[in-house]
């Protein structure tokens, strides 16, 4: 699979320019399904259901949609970044894993890692490593865009860092938990979002640009360039500000793909009106109410949304969509008024009516 | 019209402690070794005494500047065996300690390292560990963990006893091995009962991160010194777990620590060192304590195992 580097990636001359900050690398994969439980998940027990690592809290918000957020998990890896131009070059570091729950219903499991790519020369002591979780350092030298546009292009090459692998295992680990009564609400595929992000760097403070490509049914490709990144009162880049968006676009792209894919098996012209309403009921229950674009996103980055809402335009989209799931409803009730208006009252000899 | 919203519970907040420039553990003491009398006891001491003040001089040699804040400590194991009551151990070690001109700040007890003020430490560490990966480790396979063990590289593969073509014997692998390896795989806990028991070498583990101030709880700093009770109790298990002796002392935490121990705790050392590679430090926390050890100008190194600094004793 390959994607192009996108329009808004920097230009060559933006990495050279004499004393700007150097170019900050994160790359990641995320998975976005449905939690295996009938019911939205109270706050307690998805407190429970995502509390990885003890002593660190499982970071939960109500506003305006209910949020949980779990601490990173370490792991440990020393292989293969692939490079646009069909290279390979040894890192070595911890990437980090987390998993959030999105309106007690939705489970993405995160996995990314910044990479700086100035070169090591050769393997630190371990403990260099683990004092900075979620850092990647190459060992030969390397050209950030490079890694960036070489990691969407190169997915699950033998040898090569798998993200995604790291976010599966977790995403099967939290479906078996006990605290889920297993229970799938409805027929849904896993959707896989890899993302780049190229940040900083930028003294002339250009708007971020962003690139997202739907590469197949599942697989999503995100490339984000962010000049003036989100930082902290002391100056470092907020990494998790650029993982929300990341997570952000996941999640509205899944909710957007299932609720289609739902309302193409509904074929109004087949004229079954009550399985229609059956196949939909779920997504009615489930899905509906999780659109919240870019609510949670810091506002240096909301120019991304911005930009992706006037071009492919996500909420026209999902507004046609929820007014297809809607007429289907209307008509059905017009359907069973209809019925109800010819048989009149309902006869019942002494039994109870039921609506 | 500029509004703000905060969601209190979203929010994760962390404390900071103070430092000293160095913390000092004065030798370490089994049971057995206070079961052997107050000579014993005095003659430990008289061993330590010319380390303490070697090593000072060697410290404030390389950081020369105003005086270090120097905080000394003294852990006792009341973890493994609890023979001889604080009420007695207690008098009898801060007295020959004054006799030899050692001043003792704070006394820990080994179970604190475990559990402490409703807080158990040592599954703090032991749900951070970052298994040092070998060569090709790419994420695509979950990381071989033994539950209760972790190892410095790469374990001898498995084979099936009843296998048809046995392979010939492959040895371990020292994941950052200088030409040979030097394998060494610690047990970090057993179960005896269903109830979790950790080894020594995670619970000083644990004390080093303590000392060093790197362990919260949410966000929160663990162990908190309390003042010596007027009144020792005749159970450890009434002392606080880091108990402040000299009201005057240094802080408890160091940028740096420095442990004078006798030689027998070498291999224990190793294996603390092992473990203390692998955990995955609070970035947070490590930022903030990089930041104050700048402005004093006393930068620590950047990794954990670089701060943590011995003397091993030989009776000689």
């Amino acid at each position: 699979m390959r994607t192009q580097a996108p329009p808004g990636y920097p230009p060559a001359h933006h990495a050279a320019l004499p004393g700007a900050a150097a170019l900050g690398l994160a790359v990641g994969e995320i998975r976005t399904g449905l939690l295996r439980n009938s019911a939205a998940l109270p706050k307690s027990s998805i407190a429970e259901l995502i509390d990885l690592v003890p002593g660190e809290p499982v970071r939960q918000s109500e506003r305006p949609i209910a949020h949980a957020l779990s601490a990173d998990v370490a792991n440990g890896v020393d292989c293969l970044l692939p490079t646009a131009t069909g290279g390979r070059v040894r890192a070595v570091g911890t990437i980090l894993t987390h998993a959030a729950v999105i309106g007690g219903r939705v489970l993405q499991t995160s996995s990314y890692t910044r990479v700086d790519p100035s070169g090591s020369q050769r393997r630190q002591p371990w403990s260099h490593y683990t004092a900075q979780p979620g850092l990647m350092e190459t060992v030969p030298r390397a050209k950030p865009r490079d890694l960036a546009a070489g990691y969407l292009a190169y997915d699950r090459e033998p040898e090569c860092l798998d993200l995604g692998a790291v976010s599966e295992r977790l995403a099967r680990r939290t479906q078996s938990s006990p605290v889920l009564d297993g229970r799938q609400p409805l027929r849904f595929q896993w959707t896989r979002l890899r993302w780049t992000a190229l940040y900083g760097a930028d003294p002339g403070g250009l708007a971020p640009a962003a690139h997202f490509e739907l590469v197949d049914d599942t697989v999503r490709a995100l490339s984000l360039w962010i000049p003036q990144p989100p930082t902290t009162p002391g100056g470092a880049v907020r990494l998790d500000a650029i993982l929300e968006l990341c997570r952000d676009l996941a999640l509205h792209d899944w909710v957007l793909t299932t609720v289609t894919r739902r309302l193409e098996r509904v074929d109004p012209g087949a004229g079954d009106r009550d399985r229609a309403v059956a196949e939909l009921r779920p997504v009615i229950d489930h899905l509906l109410h999780l659109w919240m674009p870019g609510a949670r996103v810091a506002d240096e980055l909301a120019a991304v949304w911005d930009g992706f809402e006037r071009r492919p335009g996500f909420t026209r989209q999902w507004d046609a969509a929820v007014g297809r799931v809607r007429d289907q409803l209307a008509l059905h009730t017009l359907q069973l008024l209809a019925t109800l208006s010819l048989t009149d009252a309902p006869s019942s000899a002494g039994g109870t009516t039921e609506l | 019209m500029d509004t703000s919203f905060l969601e209190v519970a979203a929010e994760r907040r962390t404390q900071d402690v103070a430092y000293s420039h160095l913390s000092v553990e004065l030798d370490h003491l089994y049971m057995e070794d206070f079961k052997l009398g107050e000579e014993h006891l005095r003659k430990r001491i008289r061993q330590i005494a010319p380390w303490f003040r070697t090593a000072i001089a060697a410290y404030t040699d390389r950081h020369p500047g105003d005086r270090p804040r120097v905080s000394t400590c003294f852990l006792v194991d009341d973890y493994f065996s609890e023979l001889v009551a604080p009420n007695i151990v207690v008098p009898q070690l801060l007295q020959a300690a004054a006799d030899e001109g050692l001043r003792i700040d704070y006394l820990a007890r080994e179970s604190g390292c475990a559990a402490a003020d409703g807080v158990e430490l040592a599954r703090l560490v032991a749900g951070r560990l970052v298994s040092v990966p070998v060569q090709g480790t790419n994420g695509s396979r979950p990381p071989t963990a033994e539950s209760g063990w972790l190892s410095n590289g790469q374990r001898t593969p498995n084979e099936p006893a009843a296998a048809l073509h046995p392979r010939p014997w492959q040895p371990p692998v020292e994941a950052e091995a200088r030409n040979h390896s030097i394998f060494l795989d610690v047990e970090l806990w057993d179960e005896r009962d269903g109830e979790r028991r950790w080894s020594c070498p995670m619970l000083a583990a644990v004390w080093q991160l303590l000392r060093l101030g790197l362990l919260r709880d949410h966000g929160r700093t663990v162990i908190q010194p309390r003042p010596l009770p007027v009144d020792l109790p005749s159970e450890w298990s009434a002392m606080p777990p880091v108990a402040q002796v000299n009201p005057q002392a240094s802080p408890f935490h160091g940028y740096r620590t420095l442990s004078l121990l006798e030689d027998r705790f070498l291999p224990i050392e190793h294996a603390v060192r092992v473990i203390l590679n692998q955990v995955g430090q609070d970035t947070e926390v490590m930022e903030r304590v990089a930041r104050r050890a700048r402005q004093e100008h006393v930068p620590v190194p950047s990794d954990v195992t670089g701060r943590i600094a011995y003397v091993f004793m030989t009776d000689f």
